[in-house]
């Protein structure tokens, strides 16, 4: 299942800028984003189970392959918005 | 005899030093000297690399990745590693790294001696990343 992204932004940014060309496809072997703007966060992540659960998104632990530190991927409910982010919270925000 | 001894070590010696420009499959990261410092992409500047003279790492905000230490952990649990610096020379540093049986790319182009821009999976464009 592929998901193409309009907008992007930084943890610490206010406004969103144009993601061309983003996108994040679930497939058996991972989550894979494909992030231009970003190839540092690029790349296949694996997740580890829900570590946290609210009436409009989901938390999942992840770890990106080649990399040996914990990231996380939060998932609108609604599917609208993706995030990926470091445990000191710094990271990206997708949406649809 | 002494003599001719001599001229073969001399060959064997010469074409056998490693240089900038040589590449090859190696245990560590040698990037060339015109890429190493801190790099950061040119538009909103939180991501990028830090190259050293015998690693690379990815650089996430605040955040570094080593690529050394991450294959030196994995090599250390007996798994399969290894990297290949394909090109190295002035203008261009193109390597790979394989943990197990994932491959990763990058390839860096220099620009001017305070930018170079990156020649990765993306068709459409590349990004500039600017020297710190």
């Amino acid at each position: 299942m592929k998901i193409y992204f309009k907008k992007y932004k930084y943890t610490h940014q206010i406004f969103y800028s144009s993601a061309t060309g983003a996108s994040l496809d679930i497939t058996n072997d991972g989550i894979i984003f494909d992030l231009p703007m970003n190839p540092q966060l690029s790349g296949t992540y694996f997740t580890f189970g829900e570590v946290r659960r609210t009436n409009s998104k989901i938390t999942y632990e992840a770890r990106k392959l080649g990399y040996s530190s914990k990231f996380f991927i939060d998932e609108e409910i609604d599917g609208s918005k993706f995030s990926i982010y470091l445990e000191n919270l710094e990271g990206i925000i997708l949406k649809k | 005899m002494k003599k001719m001894f001599l001229v073969l070590f001399s060959t064997v010696f010469l074409f056998g030093c490693s240089s900038d420009g040589d590449s090859g499959s190696n245990n560590s990261f040698n990037p060339p000297s015109w890429i190493q410092g801190k790099w950061l992409e040119e538009n909103l500047g939180v991501s990028g690399y830090r190259f050293t003279n015998n690693d690379v790492m990815s650089v996430i905000m605040t955040t570094e990745f080593s690529f050394g230490e991450q294959i030196k952990s994995v090599n250390n649990v007996g798994a399969n590693t290894s990297i290949n610096e394909e090109i190295k020379t002035s203008t261009e540093y193109k390597f790979s790294y394989t943990l197990q049986s994932s491959t990763q790319y990058f390839h860096f182009v220099k620009v001017s001696n305070t930018k170079f821009r990156d020649e990765l999976n993306d068709p459409d464009g590349y990004n500039l990343y600017v020297k710190q």
